[in-house]
């Protein structure tokens, strides 16, 4: 769901904004056509009120949270839980940690080009569900938006789900509200309230165990991935060998 | 009239891309299935039809040897999809003996009609008697066929609709496009069965479809080339 376009008009204005396609595109740096499509619509993405909001140095969660669709959104915005920060947490990061644990040479040498990977990650939003899942998110979730539970999956597994969608399954696990926007990547972990180097934080605080885990769990999702990719390259080689 | 041309306009050019291919023995079945497809919308064209039919001893035989070659263009092209799909049972049961007894089953009900109906004036799908309710039968029985091949691939082309590939989906929301206008094509033929004014719509429609489903098979070629071209590049 995205937000009503007279609403962000109006937001527009409280701002210091200009309310016009064009001279609101270019302010806040997004494809005019876009915008103006938008606009025309009637129906407003959330991604250009984050983008509007950013423009002029307001919170984007405080910008998302004066329009009805997200009124609660910043009054329910909480720090994230331990598995939250774990489940963003990339098979590479995770593996540069294992590594430096064996021997602090190779944290050292990794050191200066290490880059903390932001959301959204491969895979990032199904490790975010898994974590916060109280037993029955998915059901719940494809019953609340109305969506037939296989969608549902087919749009976790592309890793693309609506903004609404993401507020919706944190309710659900009863989290912050913020935390599945972060994750969707539609505003940074930042902008929704985590602190900063959580994840490096909750990675070396992790036991050899529970590393290991990780590990474990991000390799066999790359795996997924992995295995997905080469059926779907198959898949493309033989329709374009048999009817090409 | 003009829609007719043009369709086979378009048909024709999406099916010379496939002669050099075919030439060098590349999938042959599929190059054929196009030029079927094409003779067969070639042959109902207005002129095309006039001046043939008048050769011909038995009127309007060129319409049922229009249908037989459509029909043979689906078989080749409906097994190669499923081929494509890796979808063996759908493939037996468009070229297996469960196709074959359809293939025949359609065609041999249509030349029982056309045995008795043919000589009601000469036109395409002997459209210009088409108050006679044996007439819209065998106009419609026609489209059951393209139906029934769309009907069996229909969902496994969905599944590519969703692929991460870009040319797997592309081919995929071209064909699907065809598949279902083939199936609302005999849905109209059904229509037709009580209201005869509907005719027309349908055999746009008809022609629509085929330009989709060509579309789907020229994508997948051009996806070919183009990888073969790119692995040219890579290695040259």
């Amino acid at each position: 769901m995205s937000v009503a376009a007279t609403a962000f008009k109006h937001w527009l204005s409280t701002v210091d904004l200009p309310t016009g396609a064009f001279p609101l595109a270019r302010a806040i740096g997004l494809n005019r056509t876009t915008v103006q499509a938008q606009l025309l619509r009637g129906r407003v993405r959330e991604p250009v009120v984050v983008a509007a909001a950013r423009a002029v140095g307001v919170e984007p969660v405080a910008a998302l949270s004066a329009f009805d669709e997200y009124a609660e959104l910043e009054r329910q915005m909480k720090p994230p839980l331990p598995i939250e920060v774990l489940s963003q947490i990339t098979l590479a990061d995770a593996t540069i940690e294992l590594l430096s644990r064996r021997n602090p040479t190779y944290a050292e040498a990794i050191a200066p080009v290490r880059v903390w990977e932001d959301p959204p990650q491969p895979d990032g939003l199904r490790a975010w569900l898994d974590a916060v899942d109280p037993g029955h998110i998915r059901r719940e979730l494809a019953e609340r938006i109305g969506t037939a539970p296989p969608n549902l999956s087919a749009q976790i597994t592309a890793n693309k789900m609506r903004p609404r969608h993401l507020v919706e399954a944190a309710r659900i696990a009863n989290t912050s509200l913020t935390s599945g926007l972060a994750v969707g990547g539609v505003i940074t972990l930042a902008e929704a309230g985590w602190p900063e180097g959580a994840r490096d934080h909750a990675l070396t605080h992790l036991s050899p165990v529970a590393l290991n885990d990780l590990v474990q769990a991000r390799l066999a999702s790359a795996q997924r991935g992995a295995r997905r990719l080469a059926a779907d390259s198959a898949e493309a080689h033989r329709i374009e060998e048999t009817l090409g | 009239m003009l829609i007719g041309y043009l369709i086979v306009v378009i048909l024709a050019a999406l099916a010379l891309t496939r002669v050099p291919s075919a030439v060098r023995g590349r999938n042959v079945l599929i190059s054929l299935s196009a030029a079927a497809i094409v003779i067969a919308f070639g042959l109902i064209t207005p002129n095309v039809y006039g001046n043939l039919d008048r050769l011909s001893p038995v009127p309007n035989i060129v319409d049922l040897v229009a249908k037989l070659i459509l029909f043979t263009g689906l078989l080749l092209a409906g097994t190669q999809v499923a081929r494509a799909w890796d979808a063996p049972v759908t493939q037996r049961r468009i070229s297996g003996r469960v196709g074959t007894i359809v293939f025949l089953a359609v065609f041999i009900v249509e030349v029982i009609i056309f045995a008795v109906v043919h000589d009601a004036g000469r036109a395409v799908d002997l459209a210009n008697n088409l108050s006679s309710p044996l007439v819209r039968v065998y106009s419609t029985l026609a489209t059951a066929y393209p139906a029934y091949i769309a009907g069996l691939l229909l969902p496994h082309v969905r599944k590519g609709l969703s692929s991460p590939k870009r040319s797997t989906r592309a081919t995929s929301i071209f064909l699907f496009v065809g598949f279902v206008l083939a199936i609302a094509r005999f849905a109209l033929g059904l229509v037709t069965l009580f209201a005869p004014e509907t005719y027309y719509v349908g055999q746009v429609v008809s022609g629509v479809a085929a330009i989709f489903v060509a579309l789907g098979l020229a994508t997948a070629f051009f996806a070919r080339v183009g990888r073969r071209r790119q692995t040219q590049r890579q290695f040259s």
